[in-house]
């Protein structure tokens, strides 16, 4: 569905992602996990057409991302969760909700998403009316899914869906990534949570310093003895 | 807008129009119809600072181009109103673009400085310029507006041309503000990367706000070239720039009404303290900052913050 090929992104002189490469099936979870500064960031930026590569094809289906504008990306079907959320603040969370749906035509079934994001996240639904400024971190990291899923993409991006969060929360989080590809929508996250993303993910890459490392099924990954020591925290 | 809206609107309107009925002094009317022209240039920058979150210091220069614009095609080539009006929102939408298409690419700080750049150049084309713009001795006796073979030159008339003037602009700033087109304004100040993600061009977002804004500030300019039918450079100095942000924020960023409430207090204040003199702007500060301390949201913005707490207190 997604095909990374071997892509170079710079920011001005300094190569960030040296020749990259990693796909991502319809239907899977795939993560990508690597520590503070290993590009993980850039390649989501990237994802979204925020940041141009130098070298390199980015294609998803049979449509070349490379060329194609943020805006242009999100109506393809790919949307993505920001890192650190960026709810917008002073809008309700209904309203935070719709804008996601803003790439979509006038008088597509808003309403009938809304009922679907409602049952993945009853807590958005109790609370609609409320600015997303007064939502805790972990309802706001819902609202930023909820919001993305609004779209309806066929893939889905999250950039470190687990910052700041409390254990419990992350682990609900990561519940519902889970029940969303279970409804039909892929899923690809980048995490510094190492455990929690070989957990719940099929296959993960692992990057550093801007080079995909290694990569595999998600259990392999956990089993392996160097990324169980430089991610798991495992001696 | 919904059917409340509508009826407030009217309401109001037509509550300011009999005004000049009860026998209210020229003076006075000449102040409101200030308020009037101040509103319309506040209403463009709170679209710009308040709701799309991008500074600019140098509206007074859009002001003065629609005011010079519309005094010199009247005064000079005998052209009517309608004509010097439409040539005044025209030429600040052209100047909008080019200045804003490259300067918005910066933000904060800098787009303050950018801004400040363009309002100097103005101003000093005003007073350089000299057998066009008149120089610093600026323009004397630009015509009354007309209408139709109507003149309006009575503080009266004047009055009720501005109110219609500033009805209707708040007529397309508040459907605009209050449409699906409108959330991305706010979107983008909320989080330019966010709406980005969104699928919303928030170049084009942030340059159809300055647009915006400038045709308004156009507009308002002709207004107050005909009204005060004298202008000279001083009038639109950088301060004058400070004082429409200072209007928008005392008003309420980001509220539809801030904009009419922070005109009709700074407008009405700067008038009632000139009798003071050389104190004026001591005491002018002083208020300015009682008012920022006690109320931060600005009169709108508390007074609705006010109103939702004293509902979830009664719910």
């Amino acid at each position: 569905m997604l095909t990374v090929n071997s892509i170079v992104v710079a920011y001005s002189a300094a190569p960030v992602l040296r020749e990259v490469s990693l796909d991502v099936s319809a239907g899977e979870i795939v993560s990508l996990i690597g520590a503070n500064g290993a590009g993980k960031t850039t390649l989501m930026k990237t994802l979204s057409g925020l940041l141009a590569c130098i070298r390199g094809t980015i294609t998803f289906g049979d449509r070349n991302l490379t060329t194609l504008s943020p805006a242009e990306i999100v109506r393809a079907g790919i949307s993505q969760v920001p890192e650190g959320r960026r709810v917008f603040r002073e809008m309700s969370v209904q309203e935070n909700l719709e804008m996601g749906a803003y790439s979509r035509h006038h008088g597509a079934d808003i309403a009938g998403e809304l009922t679907e994001i409602f049952s993945i996240f009853p807590i958005l639904r109790e609370r609609r009316g409320q600015l997303a400024e007064t939502l805790s971190g972990g309802e706001q990291q819902m609202l930023a899914i909820g919001r993305a899923l609004m779209a309806k993409p066929k893939l889905l991006l999250l950039d470190e869906p687990s910052m700041g969060l409390a254990p419990k929360m992350v682990a609900r989080i990561f519940e519902v990534i889970a029940e969303i590809r279970r409804r039909g929508t892929t899923v690809f996250l980048v995490e510094q949570n190492a455990a929690m993303a070989l957990h719940y993910s099929d296959r993960a890459y692992v990057i550093e310093t801007g080079r995909i490392l290694m990569a595999g099924p998600s259990k392999d990954l956990a089993g392996n003895p160097r990324v169980a020591a430089a991610y798991l925290g495992k001696h | 807008m919904t059917a409340r809206h509508k009826g407030w609107f009217i309401f109001v309107v037509l509550a300011l129009a009999v005004v000049p009925k009860l026998g209210t002094n020229p003076y006075a009317l000449h102040v409101l119809s200030l308020v009037g022209i101040y509103a319309i240039v506040t209403m463009g920058l709170n679209l710009v600072f308040g709701y799309t979150g991008q500074i600019s210091l140098g509206h007074a220069a859009y002001f003065a181009v629609g005011a010079y614009t519309s005094g010199i095609l009247t005064l000079q080539l005998g052209a009517p109103f309608a004509v010097g009006m439409i040539a005044a929102v025209a030429l600040a939408v052209v100047l909008g673009l080019l200045v804003g298409i490259p300067s918005l690419k910066l933000e904060g700080s800098y787009l303050a400085m950018a801004t400040i750049g363009f309002g100097e150049i103005v101003k000093m084309l005003l007073v350089n310029w000299e057998h066009v713009t008149g120089g610093p001795a600026g323009i004397s006796r630009i015509p009354h507006p007309g209408i139709l073979g109507f003149t309006f030159n009575t503080a009266d008339a004047k009055f009720y041309l501005i109110l219609t003037f500033s009805a209707v602009a708040w007529l397309l700033y508040a459907n605009l503000l209050m449409s699906h087109y409108g959330t991305r304004f706010i979107a983008v100040r909320d989080s330019a990367k966010a709406a980005a993600g969104m699928g919303i061009d928030v170049r084009r977002t942030k340059i159809q706000a300055f647009v915006f804004s400038t045709a308004y500030a156009g507009m308002a300019g002709a207004l107050y070239a005909h009204l005060n039918r004298y202008i000279a450079p001083d009038a639109f100095h950088l301060g004058e720039s400070i004082n429409f942000l200072l209007i928008v924020v005392v008003g309420g960023m980001g509220t539809l009404l801030g904009p009419l409430m922070g005109s009709a207090i700074i407008v009405y204040l700067r008038e009632s303290l000139l009798v003071l003199k050389d104190y004026n702007m001591l005491i002018f500060g002083l208020i300015l900052m009682v008012l920022m301390v006690f109320m931060p949201r600005g009169l709108v913005g508390s007074a609705q913050l006010l109103v939702s707490k004293w509902r979830r207190r009664r719910a």
